[in-house]
């Protein structure tokens, strides 16, 4: 299905709580597994059931896909690039300014669609959130149980002196 | 949903992204994200630590050495945390013979001279031979804790083990030898171009034909500096100073295409350096151009091959 007669059709996808939404084909298909999907299929009135996304989640991600509507498609050849640029623009930066929990739901949506750009912005703000800071910091900022037993504390402690030499 | 409720393969998404000391911050997080970069035996682990290595430390394109997991590398590459035994932050140097990066001090504290060994405790040679050692100041040393180690090994080892068990240990003292002098090659290939050869701003017409004899003291020692650092094989050389442009020109010529060179004869790099490590069974300049060749191919690979095996992995 080339771009142009693709232009205005619209595809239905169905949230795991049952919600539809009507998608115009090209924003849908930022995301890799819904493209082929509709390659695959074709035209057609039925929805596309999506059972790991729930409502809020596929929202929020298709609100990226929109924005994003218009960006080349990423190839393969640009993993290294990519990865090296923690950039993230200033819209994205404003997109992923959500709860943790919510941040999560998106990667992990964002991982399942097979929408590499968005995964990668996900996974550089978690980066981001874990630099430069201390271990309990980071226990805070992600609400982690420090689960070690004593004996394993020291074992680290241990591991780690020259840390607290400074 | 909680970060420790992600599953492996997105935790490996944002690690890769990370520096060496973040990682290691993170590994004393919680069990899980220990788990996950501890892990010796795991492939994604190994990637993680690997990456986060070519990303930070870009000189640092050497693989480990034979058996050193990803993490132990890093951690032995990161001389910035100072004596791993001393803990103190202060000026030290990677053994890799002993696997351990340590200062001065703490080296002559934990190291045995090899006389000491065979000659006044005993020790029998077919044990020391096959012991790792460095070499500094006069003759070799020893790491006391993997000789106590191994020959206590050695000691209670029936007639029928002792073979395999030593040749066992000769196998990695092959592999781990030729790995400390592949890293000593490569910091003295660093070291030895103070500046680089193709800036030397004397290949004018007017110096071309000009004997080096007319130079100042301090430019025979540089350009000599340069000229041994090529020819660094042959043992005749040394001796000999270059003695005009056009040998110096010729030898770098050489030195760009590639070809061993050397004034005296035509000593082959190979030969050289069989002669100087005659203990080595393969050639180390053999593996080290198969390294070189391979490097650039590698690093371009690497981002490929893991979303590739990544995707093979977890479908």
């Amino acid at each position: 299905m080339t771009s142009e007669s693709s232009e205005g059709k619209k595809v239905t996808l169905k949230s795991c709580d049952d919600v539809e939404f009507k998608v115009e084909i090209p924003v849908a298909s930022r995301s890799i597994l819904l493209k082929n999907m509709i390659e695959d299929v074709g035209e057609t009135d039925q929805s596309i059931p999506l059972p790991n996304v729930n409502e809020k989640v596929l929202k929020k991600v298709l609100e990226w896909c929109q924005h994003h509507v218009n960006d080349p498609q990423p190839t393969n050849d640009d993993d290294d690039s990519r990865r090296r640029n923690t950039e993230i623009d200033d819209w994205d930066q404003r997109f992923l300014n959500v709860e943790q929990d919510m941040l999560f739901e998106i990667i992990l949506a964002a991982n399942y669609l097979d929408i590499k750009p968005l995964l990668d912005i996900g996974c550089k703000t978690v980066a981001n959130m874990i630099k430069g800071k201390s271990p309990e910091e980071i226990r805070n900022t992600f609400n982690i149980v420090n689960d070690f037993t004593p004996e394993e504390e020291e074992q680290i402690r241990k591991e780690n002196e020259w840390a607290e030499d400074r | 949903m909680l970060i420790v409720e992600l599953p492996p393969e997105l935790f490996i998404e944002f690690c890769i992204l990370l520096s060496p000391t973040d990682l290691f911050t993170l590994s004393q997080v919680c069990r899980k994200f220990r788990e996950y970069l501890c892990a010796p035996n795991s492939f994604s682990t190994q990637q993680i630590w690997k990456e986060s290595r070519l990303n930070f430390m870009p000189k640092e394109i050497m693989p480990p050495p034979e058996g050193m997991t990803e993490k132990k590398y890093v951690e032995l590459l990161m001389t910035e945390r100072g004596c791993q035994i001393c803990k103190r932050i202060m000026e030290c140097k990677i053994y890799w013979e002993f696997e351990v990066r340590c200062c001065e001090k703490c080296r002559n504290k934990k190291t045995i001279y090899r006389h000491e060994l065979t000659l006044k405790m005993k020790y029998p040679s077919e044990f020391t031979n096959i012991m790792p050692y460095t070499d500094y100041g006069i003759g070799n040393y020893y790491w006391i804790e993997q000789i106590d180690l191994a020959y206590s090994q050695y000691n209670n080892l029936s007639k029928e083990n002792l073979q395999s068990w030593l040749n066992d240990k000769k196998r990695t003292f092959d592999s781990i030898m030729e790995y400390a002098e592949l890293r000593k090659l490569n910091e003295e290939k660093l070291n030895r171009f103070p500046f680089s050869f193709d800036s030397l701003p004397i290949f004018s017409e007017t110096l071309f034909n000009r004997d080096f004899r007319d130079f100042s003291s301090d430019w025979i020692g540089r350009i000599n500096q340069i000229y041994r650092s090529m020819c660094w094989v042959c043992e005749n050389c040394t001796n000999n100073d270059i003695e005009n442009v056009q040998q110096l020109v010729q030898f770098h010529i050489q030195r760009l295409e590639n070809q061993p060179t050397c004034c005296c004869s035509q000593t082959n790099i190979k030969v050289g350096l069989q002669l100087k490590n005659n203990y080595h069974k393969n050639s180390n300049e053999s593996k080290r151009n198969n390294y070189i060749k391979t490097r650039n191919n590698k690093s371009n690979m690497k981002g490929k091959n893991f979303r590739k095996k990544l995707f093979y992995r977890y479908g």
